[in-house]
């Protein structure tokens, strides 16, 4: 198991490096001028020039990229010449937002999504089946941009219950806090949502076609233990896509962050892209990898532990 | 999945039905909301504007300041001179009074004597003086990246004694007020910046009418009044700036009534925000603004005056306009300045040609070109931008047979070939932020020295114009400065550089219950005037 753990972080390291070296590249060919982003349109070529110097875009690709990763090395992912900010501090501050969506979007997924897949596998092609097919198909269909309007519009603006912006605080009490989280929450767990239906419904019935459980089944056995065992054995899989869409969920923050006005990590990306803050969007992309493969090791670990057998597939 | 049964499917797309129906139903709710959400934003003058830009820093001097944020900045500082609200005149501010020496060359600014800095961490409030306006010019001079030339030009800053301050220009520029006036030149404490260092850019002190409460990046900034304000002291306890950069999200907050003022809304939302009775939508062409296209003066078949004239007579350029802003978002103009500036002659405007495909197709005959050719434009990717490069396209080819090969791409990708100098023809719109002085404008399209940044892309070099341009510096008389302006506009217009098509609008709307919320034509909005019925 250690060792599993082991070899698992040691893979993680070269995904690291190759996403770093993608995301510096990528960030510095796109034919986009941080000088033009801060001056603007009117600004003279002399005041580009000048702002190119103090600000060090001059230098060579190659001796910013070893600048950079010698930074990396030590701990410290580089300072926004925007924000005038560490980075870390930045992503620091707005974490706990993002967490919040996305953790908030899975439970909702998980809860909703499990008993909703156990009902749909129970009951194969029977209408409670085809309902939650239906909604599942739906779900991941809908594009999220378009969903978080749509909700915006009927429920903040038509029917005037919730606010459809930024993020309440709990000095003005606990419904201002919540009512602010109830829209973002429903658009970001719908995706994650219908995908942990889709492979609850699949694994179980995986799980049914098995000739142990038809033996246990025919043996008898009181229903209880018989469901103990269905779900042991469909559990590994549906973590691991738990821990797959925690991960989409986090670039689904992205877009649900813009749609609310949700002062998160997605919003700081995105914000970070359009005044090409190249050492912000760096270090975004490098914290959403890091959470990814974490997030995936995680998932990984506590398959293994409801069911050692998985732990040889992988 | 599996095989899909179709009872099933009919029944999700009555229930996506019915969800669409529930969002176009329901105005009767509307109207009237939610009473205690919009209670909550009203009481205690407390008033919440949303704007498009988020603020990153509130240091005067922080490089990224855009138009809002600037707005941000200047509510909390303030600068030696200010413009007029409406009319972009010079003002007092913290200098009661100037001088400007015969030469041009000295100007001596007699400051106000009943200045405080808010509060901060490290000086308690104390009286602003000349040696803080000092201290103030030479940090800009050190970090100020826009305008060096003018800012350069500002040779020496001496305190002469508490309340005065000389500056010596190294030529004589009469836009140096006009320069000085932008939020950037607010005068700040040296102990709060030597201080506080990078933190000044999240709690900034000034003498300005709000004061700083709470920064949230990328979210919010909350300031409230200062009640030693020397000026007009604000009628609302505080101002919260939200930072929405989604047009969708901008209109459904001020809809639902969580935003007060919407200081930028969309265009697609004019209509609808309009039929809202507690909601007022200002949409003025009063706006610092020129959208425009020019011709290759230099090189390529529009080198030839006559092809350059035959161009602008075979484009309906009000047909274009209102393809353009389909709901009513931009105005036609004709000249190379904005509508709202004092340099915009109604009279000059004849000198535009008129809509004449006939004479258009004889004049490219006398060229030479009766088949055509082809034409390169290239325009960054804006919505507007790309309607007018669609309607250009079908207008020459139909008027004039010639083959237009549109090229959009992100603002880099453009400037790079205009600066250049190689686009046939291109198109663009300019805000300069420094009030609505024309020379900005006049100096950025026609100067030679402005040939390698975009505004002069077609290269349009004129030794009259030139001399003109420099003469109006030495003029600090607007009258005479006019006069010269005018001068300029007709011999550049008679070369055929292009043509100013279009002033886009200044779009905003507020709730009913916002008194006094106003944005002038340089985008600039002063919120102590500002008051919230309760």
């Amino acid at each position: 198991m250690a060792k599993t753990i082991f070899k698992r972080l040691v893979h993680s390291i070269p995904i690291l490096f190759v996403v770093v070296t993608i995301t510096f590249f990528v960030t510095r060919i796109l034919p986009s001028d941080p000088a033009v982003a801060i001056l603007g349109a009117e600004a003279t070529p002399e005041d580009l020039a000048q702002l190119r110097e103090s600000m060090g875009f001059n230098e060579s690709y190659f001796s910013q990229y070893i600048d950079y990763i010698a930074g990396l090395l030590q701990g410290n992912l580089g300072h926004s010449y925007v924000h005038k900010q560490p980075v870390s501090q930045l992503i620091a501050n707005v974490l706990p937002n993002t967490i919040t969506l996305a953790v908030g979007g899975m439970i909702i997924a998980v809860l909703l999504g499990i008993p909703l897949g156990i009902l749909a596998a129970t009951h194969r092609n029977k209408s409670p089946d085809h309902a939650v097919s239906v909604l599942t198909l739906c779900g991941v269909s809908t594009p999220i941009f378009w969903l978080g309007l749509i909700l915006a519009l009927i429920f903040g603006v038509k029917l005037g219950w919730l606010p459809v912006m930024g993020r309440g605080s709990l000095e003005q009490g606990a419904w201002d806090y919540l009512s602010h989280m109830i829209l973002p929450l429903a658009t970001i767990s719908t995706v994650p949502l219908a995908n942990v239906v889709i492979i609850t419904r699949s694994s179980i019935i995986d799980v049914v076609n098995k000739d142990f459980y038809k033996t246990l089944v025919a043996y008898g056995m009181p229903k209880r233990i018989i469901r103990k065992h269905m779900l042991k054995n469909a559990l590994p899989a549906i973590i691991n896509v738990i821990g797959i869409q925690l991960a989409s969920a986090l670039t689904g923050a992205i877009l649900t962050e813009t749609v609310f006005n949700w002062p998160g990590m997605g919003k700081l990306a995105a914000d970070a892209i359009t005044s090409r803050d190249y050492t912000l969007v760096q270090g975004c992309v490098l914290f959403m990898t890091i959470v990814y493969v974490i997030v995936n090791l995680i998932a990984d670990i506590i398959a293994c532990c409801v069911n050692p057998q998985s732990a040889k597939d992988t | 999945m599996k095989k899909k049964n179709p009872f099933m499917l009919m029944l999700a797309a009555l229930l996506c039905l019915a969800m669409c129906l529930c969002a176009c139903n329901n105005t009767e709710e509307n109207a009237t909301g939610d009473p205690g959400d919009m209670e909550q934003t009203v009481s205690g003058g407390d008033i919440v504007v949303g704007i498009p830009d988020s603020v990153k820093s509130l240091d005067p001097m922080g490089q990224n300041t855009t138009v809002y944020g600037g707005n941000v900045v200047g509510q909390i500082f303030d600068t030696l001179v200010a413009n007029n609200f409406e009319t972009t005149e010079i003002i007092p501010c913290l200098a009661e009074s100037w001088d400007i020496s015969d030469d041009g060359l000295t100007y001596t600014f007699h400051l106000r004597d009943d200045v405080y800095f808010h509060e901060g961490q490290f000086q308690d409030g104390r009286q602003m003086v000349a040696d803080d306006v000092v201290y103030s010019f030479q940090r800009i001079k050190e970090l100020f990246a826009r305008n060096n030339s003018q800012v350069d030009n500002i040779a020496t800053i001496e305190a002469t004694d508490d309340f005065t301050v000389v500056f010596t220009l190294t030529k004589a520029d009469s836009q140096t007020l006009a320069v000085i006036t932008q939020e950037n030149f607010g005068i700040v404490p040296k102990e709060e910046i030597e201080g506080q260092g990078d933190g000044f850019a999240s709690t900034p002190i000034g003498t300005g009418p709000f004061k700083i409460k709470e920064l949230s990046a990328d979210n919010y900034v909350i300031l409230e009044k200062n009640e030693k304000y020397w000026g007009t002291v604000p009628s609302v306890d505080t101002v919260t700036f939200q930072f929405i950069n989604d047009n969708n999200t901008m209109a459904n907050a001020l809809r639902s009534g969580e935003i007060d003022v919407a200081a930028s809304l969309g265009a697609e939302f004019i209509s609808l925000v309009e039929e809202d009775e507690n909601l007022t939508v200002v949409n003025t062409p009063m706006r610092q603004h020129v959208a425009l296209l020019h011709m290759n003066m230099v090189e390529g078949p529009t080198a030839d005056i006559r092809v350059r004239e035959a161009i602008i007579k075979a484009i309906d350029i009000d047909a274009m306009v209102s393809g353009i802003y389909q709901n009513g978002e931009g105005t036609r103009t004709y000249l190379p300045v904005p509508k709202a500036s004092w340099g915009y002659d109604e009279s000059l405007e004849s000198l535009v040609p008129d809509y004449d495909p006939e004479g258009a197709k004889a004049l490219l005959a006398e060229a030479g070109y009766e088949d055509g050719f082809e034409l390169n434009l290239y325009i960054s990717a804006t919505d507007a931008r790309n309607r007018m490069a669609v309607i250009l396209q079908q207008q020459l080819k139909d008027n004039l047979n010639i083959t237009v090969n549109i090229h959009s791409s992100d603002w880099a990708a453009f400037s790079e070939v205009v600066t250049a100098g190689t686009a046939d023809i291109y198109g663009a719109s300019y805000a300069f932020s420094e009030s609505g002085d024309p020379y900005f404008y006049l100096n950025g399209f026609f100067n030679t020295n402005s040939i390698g940044s975009t505004p002069n892309g077609g290269g349009f070099s004129n030794g009259e114009v030139d001399a003109l341009l420099d003469e109006s510096t030495h003029t600090t008389d607007q009258d005479q400065r006019n006069e010269l302006y005018k001068q300029i506009m007709t011999i550049a217009l008679s070369q055929y550089p292009g043509i100013y098509y279009a002033n886009e609008n200044l779009i905003y709307a507020y709730h009913n219950s916002v008194e006094g919320f106003r944005i002038n034509p340089s985008t600039i909005f002063r919120m102590e005037e500002v008051s919230i019925a309760q």
